[in-house]
C-alpha cells in the first residue's frame, strides 16, 4: 500500500488581517508549502473553512482559490466540518492518496473572523451545534463547554484554578513563536480575574477571534526527494455517539475523540506513551483538559496532574501545544488542524523553538464543537 | 429565521414532542429518523414538562438574536421520565438558581427577527412555584 508524505507546510500570522481578504491569505499560505514542496502544480485541492459560507458569503471556494492561484482546472473541493474542517480536510487527503488517484495533495485552511462583528460571529459559531434545538435556546459555543465544565468540577472534585491553568501553558508555549496570535506569558491570576464569559469559563480561558491560513502538501511517499521524510502513519475520523450534548450519558469525555485515538493508535501500532509530542483542541481550557483524557495520555480526572506536574512541557513526560494551541497560538478554525499538523512538522524536523528531543511521534486532534466532530492523525520522522 | 423553516419544527418544538425507539424504548429529543439500536421503527412520544435541573451556566456573550437577554441562564433539565433536555431557564432569581431544583416547561417567546421579522416561540423551563396555603 502507499504511504501519505508531508513535503511541504506553509502560513501566514495568526492576526486580525484587516487589509487582506480569505482569499489572498489561503494563496499565501498554499504557494508556501507548494514551494517547501517544490511542487507547482498539485493534483488535488482540498480548502477547509468552518464559516466562509457564512462571514464571506462564498461557496464553491475550492474552486474559487485554486483560480485565484492561477491554478484553474484542478480539481478541488470545499470541506466543512466546525472546528474540524482542517482535520478532516487532511483525512480526505490522505485517503485521496490512497486511493492512488492522486499524488500530490494541496490543502489550505482558512478562516477569517475578522471580517464580522463579535456577536455575529458568536451567533455562526453556534451553528456547529444544532441550530433548530440546541443553538435556537440560547446555548452558545462557550456556554456548552461551560456545561461540560462544570459537570467535571463536579465528577472529580478538581478547582477552577487548575483547570485555568491550561491557558497559562498555552501562552508559555507561545512566546517566540512569530506565528502566534498572543506570543506573550499571563499569569494565572491574570486568567482568574479575566470577565466571565459563559460561568465558570472565563475570557482569558477562550480562545480570541483571528484570522488566519495555513497548509500542507501530502504527497505519495515514493515521489518524495527530501532528506527528512514526515509520513502520517495513520488518520482516523469519528463523529460523536450522540450529536446532542443534553442527551448523553457522559458529557466529560467524548466519544469521537475517544474513537478516532484509539484506532488511530491501532493503526500506527504505537500506545499513547509512544507519542514525543502533541496538538491538542483547547479552544476552552477544559475541552483540553478533557482531550488529555480521551487521546490516553491521562487517566480519567487526571489530566490537570500531568499540567501540574510540568508534564506538557518539552522534557516532560508529554509535551502538548509547544506552539501555544488554541488559546495562544490562535485559532482561526478551518485553518487550526493545519497550524497545528504544521507545528508537529516543525518538531519532527527539529526546526522548533520550544524543541522537544529526538521527537518521532506527533499526535494531532482536532474536534469540532462539544465534540461533534473528531479526527486524530498521527506523524512519524522516517529519516 | 423563514417561515418554512420554523414552520416544519412547529410541533416538536411547542409541544415537547419527541419519538422513542419501539425496540429498545430510547428516548430522543428533538426525535432522531432512527434509533441508536438500528432500529428504524419510532413512535412520537409525548416528553412530561417537569424535572429536575441537572447543569447551567449564565451565558455572558451572546450571540447577536440573544443579544439584549444577556446575561441570562441556560440548563440541561432531567424530565420525570428521565429523558434530557436543554432549554433558556426563565422566572429566577439568579441566587435561587440551583442544581437540583424542580423545573417546569413554559411556553414563551424566544427572540424575534428585528421589527418586521419572525416572532420565534418555544420552551423555556422555570422553577416550579410552589402553591403555599391562604392563612
Amino acid at each position: 500500500m502507499n504511504q501519505v508524505a508531508i513535503t511541504g507546510v506553509g502560513y501566514v500570522p495568526i492576526s486580525e488581517h484587516w487589509s487582506k481578504s480569505l482569499r489572498m491569505l489561503m494563496a499565501e499560505a498554499g504557494f508556501l508549502a507548494l514551494d517547501e514542496a517544490e511542487i507547482d502544480k498539485p493534483d488535488l485541492i482540498i480548502v477547509s473553512s468552518a464559516f466562509a459560507s457564512r462571514l464571506q458569503e462564498q461557496y464553491q471556494l475550492g474552486a474559487l482559490i485554486a483560480n485565484y492561484m492561477g491554478l484553474g482546472g484542478v480539481p478541488a473541493m470545499s470541506v466543512e466540518a466546525g472546528d474540524a474542517s482542517g482535520g478532516v480536510a487532511i483525512h480526505l487527503g490522505y485517503t485521496a492518496i490512497l486511493s492512488g488517484i492522486y499524488k500530490n495533495v494541496l490543502i489550505i485552511g482558512g478562516d477569517k473572523l475578522s471580517d464580522e462583528l463579535p456577536a455575529r460571529v458568536e451567533s455562526v459559531m453556534a451553528s456547529m451545534e444544532d441550530r433548530e434545538y440546541i443553538t435556537y435556546h440560547g446555548a452558545t459555543y462557550a456556554g456548552l463547554a461551560a456545561l461540560v465544565y462544570k459537570e467535571y468540577l463536579t465528577k472529580y472534585g478538581v478547582k477552577n484554578d487548575d483547570i485555568a491553568l491550561l491557558a497559562v501553558h498555552d501562552h508559555s508555549m507561545a512566546v517566540g513563536i512569530a506565528h502566534a496570535q498572543y506570543p506573550f506569558p499571563i499569569k494565572l491570576d491574570k486568567v482568574l480575574s479575566s470577565p466571565i464569559i459563559a460561568d465558570p469559563i472565563r475570557l482569558f480561558e477562550s480562545f480570541g477571534f483571528g484570522d488566519g491560513a495555513a497548509a500542507i502538501v501530502l504527497s505519495a511517499l515514493e515521489d518524495i526527494k527530501s532528506d527528512t521524510i514526515i509520513t502520517i502513519e495513520s488518520s482516523v475520523m469519528a463523529t460523536a455517539e450522540q450529536f446532542n450534548i443534553a442527551q448523553r450519558d457522559n458529557i466529560v469525555s467524548f466519544s469521537s475523540t475517544n474513537k478516532a485515538a484509539k484506532q488511530a493508535y491501532a493503526k500506527a501500532k504505537i500506545t499513547p506513551n509512544e507519542i514525543n509530542v502533541a496538538e491538542i483542541h483547547d479552544s476552552y481550557t477544559i475541552l483540553g483538559i478533557i482531550a488529555l483524557e480521551d487521546l490516553g495520555f491521562a487517566k480519567y480526572g487526571e489530566g490537570t496532574k500531568l499540567l501540574k506536574e510540568g508534564q506538557l512541557t518539552p522534557g516532560g513526560k508529554i509535551p502538548v501545544n509547544t506552539f501555544g494551541g488554541l488559546k495562544a497560538r490562535g485559532h482561526p478554525f478551518g485553518a487550526t488542524a493545519l497550524y497545528q499538523t504544521m507545528e508537529i512538522v516543525k518538531q519532527l524536523r527539529g526546526e522548533a523553538p520550544h524543541q522537544v528531543p529526538k521527537a518521532e511521534y506527533g499526535l494531532v486532534h482536532s474536534m469540532a464543537g462539544i465534540g461533534g466532530t473528531a479526527v486524530v492523525n498521527i506523524l512519524r520522522r522516517m529519516k | 429565521m423563514s417561515v418554512p423553516r420554523y414552520w416544519a419544527e412547529r410541533i416538536t418544538r411547542y409541544r415537547m414532542i419527541g419519538n422513542k425507539c419501539k425496540k429498545c424504548g430510547t428516548v430522543y429529543y428533538p426525535p432522531k429518523f432512527s434509533c441508536n439500536c438500528g432500529s428504524k421503527d419510532m413512535e412520537q412520544y409525548q416528553l412530561p414538562r417537569k424535572g429536575i435541573l441537572i447543569n447551567y451556566s449564565w451565558i455572558y456573550t451572546a450571540p447577536q438574536e440573544h443579544k439584549k437577554n444577556e446575561p441570562y441562564p441556560i440548563g440541561i433539565i432531567q424530565l420525570t421520565d428521565g429523558t434530557k433536555i436543554l432549554a433558556q431557564i426563565t422566572d429566577v432569581e439568579p441566587e435561587k438558581l440551583k442544581i437540583g431544583i424542580e423545573m417546569e416547561a413554559v411556553f414563551r417567546k424566544i427572540t424575534e427577527d428585528g421589527d418586521k421579522g419572525l416572532i420565534q416561540y418555544g420552551i423555556k423551563f422555570r422553577p416550579v412555584i410552589k402553591q403555599t396555603k391562604n392563612t
